[in-house]
């Protein structure tokens, strides 16, 4: 009974704009000689969008900047996950104070931050001018996948580091110990206690972060290249520059789909952790 | 901990020099210095740009500083309209989503298994699916009911989000709460309704405050969905922010910016007690 408001909210808000969305992605649109549109009903929109060499490259392109992300984001906050569980003195907490700034800035601005810094006559790129680097040598950051890969692995490392940090908390000092009390190394320790110990926890956060950074749309947007284009940022394009609902609705759908895959290995690895 | 194998020489070489103490700290600084940099440093750079009077490339650092850029931006009638939509906005959206955020999580907390794995996969759902398609569909009911461009229809399209992220953390919340305190207190007299209210939701109270906070923030970070529902007359601080980059007065921007970062650090000093509470961790980690 408590639930229902929720439900209901999301019912109308979420469950119809995305069963619309999938009806019209199955909607195909045929024009005859007079210019007049036609509607019929299949799948040939999805036919259409993988057959496509563009369309199907910015899927390609989609994915792999995702896994890239989810990749990068990964170590580096295991990383300082470990340091925050397991190191002591001033280094630590300097890391506990800055790691959760970007939790705090806003996407537009954590996005535009990294224009200015990493753009060809950027910040950096002075920086190494006055260092003696030739002018023009600088490689394209801002504008290219590297950008879009600096960007999200910055706007995801609070969530993810503290995601693994308390992962990290649950593993108690008396198990590593009594481990350390048998001889064990730390690597060992880290290898056979330690990781197999985190990872049910952290696959939320894979999770997570793949939605986020597979349907994205302001960073793609704002630092993206031109060609491939992330989904989101190609979608957005189809709807308002060629106002084809149809396809931008695909597309929308094939997001959904990789999404899924996902969220279904997200779901049962809670039902592994439940059961335990 | 920091005892560690050192003083076991066998153990050095399969760590990589990991097991000894000083190398630890070592690489731990070197995190440190290097995170400093990369969260910090771009940072700045747009705090420089919005003072920036005079700069040349490739001077590292303006040649001339003035605040100029910040009186044009205060003086701008529109960026002062932003701001208070914003603030209007987003203590609306995160009143209402703890409304009925809150029933919900304590349902879930108390639910059985099967029920709870339904539950999950549906609220994954609005995750799941791409946002921005989303906010498209949704833009097309808003014609049909008339929710276009009105203050409602961007406060209900914020929390799409925020409702799902604060269910999941109030879910995690009452669940690291032991029922047993609930049925003492129940035991002792009290109603179901009261025994909620003077027990559990006092324990929870950390939890929801992070909950909210990061509602709040969410509201004010929403641009996309903003944009396409809210055009043209509730264009919030984010959004006049897309049409600040996109005509390229740079240092226009950074001084917006600033100021738009500005609230959300505040926010960020004065959660830092709560952010640290095992309730953050248990909300994310044990949903």
């Amino acid at each position: 009974m408590m639930v229902l408001p929720s439900l209901a909210f999301l019912t109308v808000f979420v469950f119809i704009p995305a069963i619309t969305a999938a009806l019209e992605s199955l909607r195909v649109r045929a024009r005859d000689n007079l210019g007049n549109y036609s509607y019929s009903f299949g799948v040939q929109n999805y036919i259409n969008a993988i057959t496509d060499p563009v369309v199907r490259s910015d899927i390609v392109f989609t994915i792999v900047i995702s896994i890239v992300c989810v990749a990068l984001v990964s170590v580096l906050s295991y990383a300082i996950a470990l340091a925050l569980r397991f190191g002591r003195g001033p280094a630590v907490r300097v890391l506990t104070r800055v790691y959760i700034i970007p939790l705090f800035i806003p996407s537009v601005i954590a996005s535009y931050a990294m224009i200015t810094f990493l753009a060809n006559h950027g910040f950096v790129d002075s920086m190494l001018q006055q260092l003696g680097l030739p002018d023009g040598t600088f490689p394209r950051i801002v504008f290219d996948w590297k950008g879009i890969v600096i960007t999200q692995v910055w706007l995801s490392l609070p969530f993810m580091t503290v995601l693994l940090t308390s992962v990290l908390q649950e593993i108690s000092d008396t198990l590593v110990e009594s481990a350390r009390d048998v001889g064990a190394t730390s690597w060992a320790i880290f290898r056979q206690i330690v990781l197999p110990l985190s990872l049910p926890g952290a696959a939320i956060g894979v999770t997570f972060i793949f939605l986020h950074v597979l349907g994205g749309f302001t960073v793609p947007y704002l630092l993206g290249p031109n060609a491939p284009q992330m989904l989101g940022v190609s979608m957005v394009a189809y709807m308002v520059n060629y106002y084809d609902r149809e396809n931008a609705s695909t597309q929308a759908m094939i997001i959904f789909l990789l999404s899924l895959v996902a969220a279904v290995y997200y779901v049962r690895q809670q039902f592994k952790r439940e059961v335990r | 901990m920091a005892l560690a194998t050192g003083a076991r020489p066998m153990s050095v070489p399969y760590a990589w020099g990991l097991s000894h103490p000083g190398m630890r700290r070592m690489l731990i600084r070197l995190l440190a210095g290097g995170l400093v940099v990369f969260v910090g440093v771009p940072l700045l750079t747009l705090v420089l740009w919005s003072f920036a009077g005079e700069w040349f490339w490739p001077a590292v650092v303006p040649t001339q500083f003035t605040t100029r850029w910040y009186q044009a931006v205060l003086e701008n009638p529109r960026v002062i309209d932003a701001m208070i939509l914003s603030f209007t906005i987003a203590p609306v959206v995160t009143l209402l989503t703890a409304l009925i955020s809150i029933p919900a999580g304590y349902a879930f907390a108390r639910l059985n298994v099967p029920f709870r794995r339904v539950l999950l996969l549906l609220f994954l759902i609005p995750n799941a699916f791409p946002r921005i398609g989303l906010y498209v569909s949704l833009a097309v009911l808003y014609y049909q009911v008339g929710l276009i461009d009105t203050f409602w229809g961007v406060v209900f399209l914020h929390m799409i989000g925020t409702l799902v992220y604060m269910t999941w953390i109030t879910t995690a919340t009452f669940r690291s709460i032991n029922p047993a305190l609930e049925e003492a207190a129940r035991d002792a007299g009290a109603s179901p309704v009261r025994a909620f209210f003077a027990v559990v939701l006092p324990i929870a109270m950390p939890g929801i405050i992070v909950a909210s906070l990061f509602s709040f923030l969410a509201s004010l970070d929403e641009a996309q969905g903003t944009l396409v529902v809210g055009t043209p007359h509730f264009i919030t601080m984010p959004v006049l922010m897309y049409t600040l980059i996109s005509s390229f007065e740079r240092p226009i921007a950074a001084v917006f910016s600033v100021l738009l970062t500005i609230p959300s650090l505040l926010l960020l000093f004065a959660a830092q007690r709560y952010l640290q509470s095992e309730y953050v961790a248990a909300g994310l980690g044990r949903i």
